[in-house]
């Protein structure tokens, strides 16, 4: 982290001097700061081409993200509508039979991808961004704050997540915002906990007193050198958010939380279970959205994992 | 940053003679402490030794199976780490791992290797009592004696002591370099004493190879290599060091920095930084070449270079 | 370490008395009728309605109903749940579903753990071995399963296809048993099912732990030293590396049993073990908010010890804490 954060120093301070001078050239400054965004993140991309794993996990990632584009193209049938008897084994029409109603189970996998997906993200976006402020917030300003913040922190990171949304889903109802809820609410506190202490030791850098010294508001200082330097923590953190929110999602919906209007994965197979396909061996409707599942939490986490290998050189030194 | 291959130590070769202290000093990252632990064998994951020999007793180290390697260390050779702060385990208590040594390598009853612990620890002048004690209840210099009293504990004949004084402060420098000198005495000990302070060396070696860049610039007696310095590393390292009797005169650095091993300067690898440096240096790599009885040195120009610190004309 | 010990428990204390607070506001932000939490959509005579909404102190002021709150947990009273007619909850979750649940999560993060450190030790000292890299697959693809989607699988090819193992609740339905070993054999045939589909969840995650943990652990200095003493792999290993790289597992541990009670949660409601797991997805579907919330309380209680205890674990384990 130490080296990151040194990498990302470098440019603040060899710039810091020129900056502050350009800083009445307004665009000047912007098109600086964008090249050396730029430069940073080609660096980065460079880095992460060369690791098998991260291309594969991007690629997996990237398949799902195509095939729920092209949900509409690549199905078969439409996912609500009743299109054969129920209960059909997989034959040349419907390549995994039919659930209980007589949906097209194919059909229903391919648009679940897009729930699935789109759960995943906006939950870990809204998690991050929350824990993220939390974080940064109690980080800086510190003393009562940061001591009121952590401690409802650390309950939340203690209880058991999994009972704790059942609850908080039960008082809310049914519904895919509603589980996008519950997941932020309870999953937020990792995140603040992270940037909270990353935050703490950039606090006491030069660069952050610099800062100051030279009249910034707080707003600025956290916008311009607190936030830049948290960010690839953050990013590599967020992969993982993402695949907490989506197993959490297909968990919630498993146990019938899932709005019907709006299938995901989690919802299939809550379908099937309700079905009993596990006691009647309908191993075509329980094993194709679970190996959906599995293989988009495999793609996120080999992406996470090779981030991390970059962002953290301490990791490259094993 | 990039990746690449380095060639740490090139062409190095010295001898070590019974009951000696050599010296490999040199700056950082000159390949003193890859030399050291090339020779136990104990390179990092990756390093490998392309070719050479390294011969004790008679037997080629370098052809030696692991096995045969784990036999040898600690009993025949043992080393002692720098900054003892993190060479000791932290989480057993110090005369347990003195103790190993003995249990696992000679094969000692525990009752017994603990009673040897103990007299170890007055050897090396700490109090016995502190056995049962963590690594991070010493101070800097006692840790550094715990190593030591470690490193003897197989009564090995070659103790090889890498930066064993660099992370502590000049008084307990000096405590612990008399020590090392003394018990090298008492117990006849092989001793080589791997350091980027000249003055240390100075004052505990016979012999001494100035290292740079993975090469030897130049080895010898220790009087006749501060005296009569031959290559202009070396001399630029004994003038560079201020002297309390001698003349008051200017801090003289050497320019420029080490050079980046995964891409070594072309011929002499010093040239760059050398104030001698002409077309031959930068072609030819120079010739490792004995010029005195036990004096040798690599460089083009070490006769010019002898004579202008001598104060002669060429 | 006493300082430490007093200051780790008083953090205890104070989270344990947001978590007290935290549950009565949690179940009062219920949208539509507050009496709903006490007393539920069921139908309930009007009469025990008034006595229940007068127990709980539905028809005072906020802050009143907060005293009440806190003085009827302190007499261990959490309430009476609606789908079992006005048995106290206390009864329902501290009986057999407690044990039910204790032994299931307490075999399987026992076995995960054995299995995950040392097997992580093995994986980590033969790095990018053909062993290695095998196991990090296996992790990843069981830590990146649906716990309740593995416990589908399990049911499928066991249950189904092999008939090995039985697929639902804790012992045969109408067997009596002659003996204790019977019954005992029953009960662990049983819990195969959910046993094996917890530690499989799990034991993925503890494996890359440890394994990261001793990857770290070798880059420090004393590792080399342990090396250049010559002593055997074995010992380099489990000695000194271990010790070490355990240290931090103790503290993840507590965090770990975290994601377990939700691991078994899941593992309980598709074998339907007769467990706690269970009995929150029951209440949830029932709406039975007095089990929920006594169930928050009990959890946070357990946790927030659990975590305590793992904090006092570790300043015996870490010498550098107890002096």
């Amino acid at each position: 982290m130490l080296c990151t954060l040194f990498w990302t120093l470098e440019f603040d301070i060899r710039k810091a001097v020129d900056l502050k001078t350009e800083a009445l050239a307004g665009l000047e400054l912007k098109e600086e700061r964008f090249w050396i965004y730029r430069r940073k993140i080609g660096d980065f991309w460079r880095l992460y081409r060369r690791s098998p794993l991260g291309k594969l996990g991007l690629g997996i990632v990237l398949s799902f993200v195509a095939v729920s584009a092209a949900a509409p193209w690549i199905a078969p049938f439409d996912p609500f509508s009743f299109v054969g008897d129920p209960f059909l084994k997989p034959s040349s029409t419907h390549i995994l039979g039919t659930d209980q109603v007589g949906r097209d189970i194919f059909s229903r996998v391919i648009f679940g991808t897009r729930i699935s997906l789109l759960v995943g993200l906006v939950a870990s976006a809204m998690t991050i961004a929350m824990g993220s402020a939390v974080g940064l917030v109690s980080g800086y300003l510190g003393g009562r704050i940061d001591n009121l913040l952590m401690r409802i922190t650390d309950l939340f990171i203690i209880l058991p997540s999994l009972p704790l949304m059942l609850i908080m889903a039960s008082i809310l109802g049914k519904g895919v915002w509603n589980i996008i809820i519950v997941i932020t609410v309870i999953g937020w506190t990792p995140t603040a906990r992270m940037v909270r202490s990353q935050t703490l030791s950039l606090k006491e850098r030069p660069f952050t007193e610099a800062s100051r010294a030279i009249g910034s508001t707080d707003l600025h200082t956290i916008r311009r050198h607190i936030v830049p330097n948290v960010f690839p923590l953050v990013f590599a953190n967020g992969m993982l958010a993402i695949v907490d929110a989506i197993l959490s999602e297909a968990g919630l919906s498993f146990l019938g939380f899932g709005d019907p209007s709006a299938p995901s994965w989690g919802m299939v197979l809550y379908f099937a279970n309700t079905a009993g396909a596990t006691v009647n061996g309908f191993w075509w409707y329980i094993v194709p959205p679970g190996i959906c599942i599995m293989l988009l939490v495999m793609g996120f986490a080999f992406v996470s994992y090779s981030t991390d290998q970059i962002l953290n050189p301490r990791l490259r030194r094993r | 940053m990039q990746e690449g291959v380095a060639r740490a130590v090139d062409n190095v070769s010295f001898t070590l003679t019974k009951g000696e202290t050599l010296g490999l000093a040199g700056e950082s990252g000159c390949g003193k402490t890859t030399t050291a632990l090339s020779i136990m064998r104990l390179l990092p994951p990756g390093g490998r030794i392309l070719n050479g020999k390294i011969i004790l007793d008679g037997e080629d180290l370098v052809e030696k199976t692991d096995r045969e390697m784990k036999a040898i260390r600690w009993k025949k050779i043992s080393i002692i780490f720098q900054g003892a702060m993190n060479a000791l385990n932290p989480v057993i208590r110090v005369g347990d791992q003195v103790a190993e040594a003995l249990i696992e390598k000679e094969k000692v009853p525990k009752e017994e290797a603990m009673r040897m612990t103990r007299s170890l620890f007055e050897l090396v002048g700490l109090d016995s009592s502190r056995v049962t004690e963590y690594a991070h209840e010493f101070s800097g210099g006692m840790r550094q004696r715990v190593m030591i009293a470690m490193a003897l504990a197989c009564k090995p004949s070659i103790v090889i002591a890498d930066e064993p004084v660099t992370a502590l402060d000049v008084v307990v420098q000096t405590k612990i370099l008399e020590l090392i000198k003394d018990l090298q005495k008492k117990l006849d000990l092989s001793v080589i004493l791997i350091t980027h302070d000249l003055s240390v060396i100075a004052e505990t070696c016979d012999r001494v190879a100035i290292m740079y860049a993975g090469k030897i610039a130049e080895l010898g007696n220790v009087t006749d290599l501060y005296k009569n310095p031959w290559h202009p590393y070396t001399q630029a390292l004994i003038t560079a060091f201020p002297s309390i009797a001698g003349q008051k005169k200017r801090f003289s650095s050497i320019p420029g920095d080490p050079p980046d091993l995964t891409s070594p300067p072309s011929g002499c690898r010093f040239h760059p930084r050398c104030p001698w440096q002409d077309e031959k240096c930068t072609g030819e790599d120079p010739e490792y070449r004995k010029i005195g009885a036990d004096h040798y040195v690599a460089c083009h120009h070490s006769e010019m270079v002898r004579a202008s610190f001598l104060g002669e004309k060429v | 370490m006493r300082d430490y010990l007093v200051k780790r428990g008083a953090s205890a204390l104070a989270t344990l008395a947001l978590a007290i607070v935290l549950n009565f506001f949690l179940f009062r932000i219920m949208p539509g009728d507050p009496t709903r939490t006490v007393v539920g959509d069921f139908r309930v005579t009007p009469e025990v309605r008034q006595v229940l909404i007068h127990q709980f102190g539905l028809d005072q002021p906020l802050w009143v109903q907060f005293i009440l709150y806190l003085q009827n947990l302190f007499m261990g009273n959490l309430g009476v749940s609606f789908q079992y007619r006005g048995t106290p909850v206390v009864s329902i979750i501290f009986g057999r579903r407690l044990l039910n649940t204790f032994i299931l999560m307490g075999s399987s993060m026992g076995l995960a753990l054995i299995i995950g450190i040392t097997i992580g030790t093995i994986a980590a000292w033969k790095r990018e071995s053909k062993f290695d890299i095998s196991t990090v697959i296996f992790s990843l693809v069981t830590y990146s399963m649906p716990v309740f989607w593995l416990g589908m699988l399990i049911i499928l090819v066991f249950g189904y296809y092999l008939g090995s193992i039985p697929i639902a609740g804790t012992m045969t339905v109408g067997l009596t048993y002659s003996n204790v070993f019977e019954y005992a054999a029953d009960y662990l045939h049983h819990m195969t099912g959910p046993l094996v589909t917890l530690t499989l969840s799990f034991v993925g995650f503890y494996f890359l732990i440890m394994r990261d943990s001793i990857l770290d652990v070798f880059t420090e200095d004393y590792m080399l030293t342990a090396k250049a003493k010559g002593l055997s792999d074995r010992k380099i290993l489990f000695r000194h590396a271990m010790r070490n790289a355990t240290l931090p597992m103790v503290s993840l541990l507590a965090v770990e049993v975290t994601y377990l009670i939700g691991g078994a949660t899941m593992t309980e409601t598709v074998f339907s073990w007769y467990g706690i797991g269970r009995l929150i997805y029951e209440a949830v579907v029932m709406a039975d908010y007095p089990i929920l919330q006594g169930i928050f309380v009990v959890m946070s209680v357990a946790v927030i010890t659990a975590n305590f205890c793992a904090d006092v674990v570790y300043a015996f384990l870490d010498p550098r804490i107890r002096y």
